[in-house]
């Protein structure tokens, strides 16, 4: 009698543990759109895409056609290529913005949920400030005081979205290294007189880091998203670098005549961030669903 | 279900971006899909447009005005240092408010010529040096003080005191008045003389002295004068038909008059008649032209204004709307240069300095459009026929001077650099001597709308096929309020812009006169009207003929001849003549159609600007 439940336990786990290691066609196809982005914006300039700023003449707001395949905007440039390099834009800034606050927030969140007490408190008090103020409002304000003349913009957008990513990154690590710092192979390797950045860097990060890659996939998801509100009020890089939510403001006049204009961007901007939280979500549930069975 | 159709459409549209990749094609000559050309119906107004005599004349048929309704009207801008005439920077929209709440002593007649509307009667002395004007009896202000000469003195001289108006009114040497009467002295007999202060002219509209009086920034008051006033500059008190009921600052807020009883053109007053009919009128500031036209078409706006032709274009043919379109008396769109260079002997004979020097600390030393090569160099390379098509939807022509067709001045071969690449890049290698700079680095600033930003996207598209890699451009978006402020104080190389916009060339000397131009020095800000700053002795020879001789026939030559030295010295990258448009509800009325108390009827539209009283809305209910 006790065997056969034993067996039936065992099965369950193994149909779990299939299940999870079958991630779906969404989730291969979300990757499969985020590689081709990748790669057409790495190696836009050798792939035969046109000059996203050259303007062709008696060809503004046409629909797509053979030689503009997602047509054309206000003033006549291609599209697709302005989406494909408007994609080097968003994707440099949420990867660089999402790395640095990865290593920063990562490190407060670590410490903090490691040592606790007045440390944790400390670090914790210095996490929550940030999440104090509206973040759209901090982003305005902090672009326009750092960077009025907007002369190193990019720069000052992958500083200020990485400042302001690096909270909900500590807090996210914080957590998950309360929970694994009372395992039970954390407690052993203390015991054995393991130092403590051995413990946090050698016990703990593994098991939190699956954890936070997906979680940093649903921040650049949220940091493309933020850029493109940025860009839609003409504070993100500047003109003529095609950035998508520049591509969205400006086909707002010709939404009646042309809404390929703005679609075409929207569409990728929705595209790249819905792919990158899928990837995030599936990821989450893959390493959640892992320590479970650990 | 929903997974499903998420997951093909992921799937499809990545792959039609691989195929888009694989099939791009970087050849520009193998362009598919030319464009069609097709022929359509030239109709009057179309025709109008063409000649630059489209007047904004609301022809519907006639039909008895009613009074009542609440109009409220979506504009383009708010304004800065609002609304005292002597120190707002007051463009379109201001002057939309001035008209509610106050009136000019002249305006627009129908024919381009100049009316009295407060004035009564206007004498010029035998050498034109002085004019005397009588002001119309038995009007008052909204405070109850009397419209009299005095009146008419003190507005006139907050004006001539301002740092911002006072150099526009630099000829006026005094003010004098006596009961009903003002005379004024000029320096040089004035051929147009006080009929410069009309309805286009914020100077020109009479407000309340006893209210001017309680303004902290009235020139006029005493240190200790100023110490204790405590009156509010929005809050105007006018002779209008409107009177002031409320101001809120910014886009989205708005300016409410309500209907004045004791009017002097209504039943109450000299006149008789019964204007205004609306009973409110709200302004309501929406500086996105895509918020303001949805604010139509949503029921928040009766009426909008826009210079926008693209927007324009859509209206044309809807018949759920009305549109008016003006190009009369229209202004000019371009790209401003900021040319202060060199010294000033012309404003520094006022100020005892003739080495003034315009650019003392070189602020603007690095930008390359004080120098004619590089001006004539970006104008060459600009397409403005392509601007005019891609940018005006074909309802706008490309500009070749200051003054569009119809009026005095206007030629049809100014001398303004043609668009030429192989001119252009000549040019630009002189430029780059004259210069010092390779690549010749340039700033645009323009406002943050979507549509002048993408404009700006095009000349510069334009400059890079001219000039690759010999040129920079850094295009920057400022908010539209501090536009003006930057162009005031000289704080930039190039700017978006559009101006000049009036009846006669003697109303816009002050736009471009040396004795108007202050030096650019952030120590001490000075405010210039003449925006670009540029010193032209010729220009300064051609506009005394415009504003000094009486005969028309010199006056005219003389505007042909400003014309000329603006192709010549290419002070302005000129783009395309404004169109103006106003589009409303059908239920509103007479938007256009005003007349003086002795019937003359006025210009419908003066560069975008429209008198407000004779509207009416049918049954007295503007939404219906």
């Amino acid at each position: 009698m006790i065997k056969l439940k034993l067996r039936k336990r065992t099965r369950e786990v193994d149909e779990t543990s299939r299940t999870n290691n079958s991630l779906g066609l969404m989730f291969w196809a979300a990757v499969s759109f985020l590689a081709v982005l990748t790669f057409c914006a790495i190696f836009a300039d050798i792939l035969p895409f046109k000059n996203p700023t050259q303007t062709f003449k008696g060809f503004n707001k046409n629909g797509p056609s053979g030689s503009f395949l997602l047509g054309n905007d206000g003033v006549g440039r291609d599209i697709l290529s302005r989406v494909v390099y408007g994609a080097q834009t968003s994707l440099v800034i949420a990867v660089v913005g999402t790395s640095i606050a990865l290593i920063i927030g990562g490190s407060i969140g670590l410490a903090a949920g490691y040592y606790r007490g007045k440390v944790d408190r400390l670090l914790t008090i210095m996490l929550n400030t940030t999440l104090i103020i509206p973040p759209l409002i901090l982003f305005i304000s902090l672009i326009l005081f750092l960077d009025p003349a907007a002369e190193r913009r990019m720069f000052i957008l992958i500083f200020t979205f990485a400042l302001l990513s690096i909270a909900p990154i500590g807090r996210v690590v914080r957590a998950n290294t309360m929970a694994w710092s009372e395992r039970e192979f954390v407690l052993a390797a203390q015991t054995i007189g393991a130092r403590n950045g051995r413990v946090m860097f050698r016990e703990i990060l593994p098991n939190v880091a699956p954890s936070l890659i997906s979680y940093s996939l649903i921040v650049m998801a949220t940091l493309i998203i933020v850029e493109g509100a940025v860009a839609f009020l003409g504070l993100s890089v500047p003109s003529p670098t095609p950035t998508w939510g520049d591509m969205i403001n400006k086909g707002r006049p010709h939404l009646d005549v042309a809404p390929h204009i703005t679609l075409m961007p929207a569409l990728s901007m929705f595209l790249t961030v819905l792919s990158l939280n899928f990837i995030g979500d599936k990821l989450q549930e893959k390493f959640e669903s892992k320590a479970a069975i650990l | 279900m929903a997974k499903k159709f998420v997951k093909a459409f992921a799937v499809l549209f990545a792959f039609s971006l691989i195929a888009a990749a694989c099939g791009g094609d970087s050849d520009e000559t193998a362009i598919e899909n030319e464009p069609e050309v097709v022929e359509e119906e030239v109709t009057q107004v179309e025709e109008d447009r063409e000649q630059g005599d489209a007047t904004g004349e609301d022809t519907r048929d006639d039909m008895t005005a009613v009074h009542g309704g609440r109009l409220v009207y979506g504009v383009e801008a708010d304004t800065s240092n609002p609304f005292v005439p002597y120190a707002s920077s007051c463009a379109i929209s201001c002057r939309m408010i001035l008209r509610s709440v106050s009136d000019a002593l002249f305006i627009t007649g129908a024919g381009g010529n100049i009316v009295p509307h407060l004035v009564e009667t206007i004498v010029p002395s035998a050498d034109f040096k002085s004019w005397t004007m009588a002001i119309r009896d038995g009007i008052k202000f909204h405070d109850g003080t009397p419209l009299d000469g005095a009146a008419v003195a003190y507005n006139l001289n907050t004006c001539r005191m301002s740092p911002l108006t006072g150099p526009a009114l630099s000829q006026i040497s005094d003010v004098t008045s006596d009961g009903q009467s003002v005379t004024i002295s000029y320096t040089f007999p004035e051929a147009l003389g006080p009929a410069a202060l009309n309805s286009s002219t914020q100077c020109g509209f009479m407000f309340s002295p006893t209210w001017l009086q309680t303004i902290a920034s009235n020139p006029l008051l005493t240190a200790e004068q100023r110490a204790t006033a405590a009156g509010n500059p929005t809050e105007l008190v006018g002779v209008g038909a409107f009177t002031f009921k409320s101001y809120t600052p910014g886009n989205g807020n708005s300016f409410i008059a309500t209907r004045n009883a004791d009017y002097w053109r209504g039943e109450n007053g000299i006149t008789g008649e019964e204007l205004p009919y609306l009973d409110e009128i709200e302004f309501v500031v929406s500086v996105d032209i895509q918020g303001r036209s949805n604010g139509l078409k949503g029921g928040q706006f009766d009426i909008i204004h826009t210079s926008n032709a693209d927007e324009i274009k859509k209206y044309e043919g809807n018949e759920d709307y009305v549109l008016l379109q003006a190009n009369d008396y229209g202004e000019t769109s371009m790209y401003m240069l900021n040319a202060a260079q060199g010294t000033n002997p012309y404003a520094g004979a006022l100020r005892g300095d003739p080495e003034l020097a315009m650019d003392p600390l070189g602020m603007n030393s690095t930008n390359p459009m004080i120098h004619l090569s590089c001006r004539k160099a970006a104008a060459h390379s600009l397409d403005t026929q392509r601007l005019a098509d891609e940018r005006g939807a074909g309802i706008v022509k490309p500009a070749n001077g200051p003054f569009p067709p119809g009026s005095m001045g206007y030629l049809e071969d100014t001398g303004y650099p043609k668009f030429d690449i192989a001119m252009a890049q000549t040019e630009m290698e002189q430029c780059k001597i004259d210069s010092g700079q390779d690549p010749v680095t340039v700033g645009v600033t323009i406002g943050q709308d979507p549509f002048s930003a993408e404009t700006a996207d095009l000349v510069v598209s334009m400059m890079d096929d001219a000039f690759g890699e010999d040129i920079s451009v850094v295009v920057t978006p400022i908010e539209q309020g501090q536009l003006i402020g930057l162009a005031l104080a000289g704080a930039y190389h190039v700017m978006g812009w559009r101006n000049f916009g009036g009846v006669d060339p003697s109303e816009l000397w002050y736009w471009w006169s040396a004795y108007t131009a202050s030096p650019v020095n952030p120590t001490v800000p000075e405010l210039a009207l003449n925006f670009g700053r540029f010193v032209d002795p010729e220009m300064e020879t051609a506009m005394q003929g415009v504003r000094f001789n009486p005969d028309p026939a010199v006056r005219k030559a003389s505007a042909e001849a400003v014309n000329r030295l603006f192709g010549k010295n290419v002070w302005n990258l000129w783009t395309t003549w404004t169109l103006w448009g106003l589009i409303s509800s059908p239920r509103v009325m007479d938007i256009t159609t005003f007349t003086t108390p002795e019937g003359t009827m006025t210009a419908p539209v003066v560069a975008g600007k429209h008198s407000v009283q004779q509207i009416w809305c049918q049954d007295g209910n503007c939404q219906g």
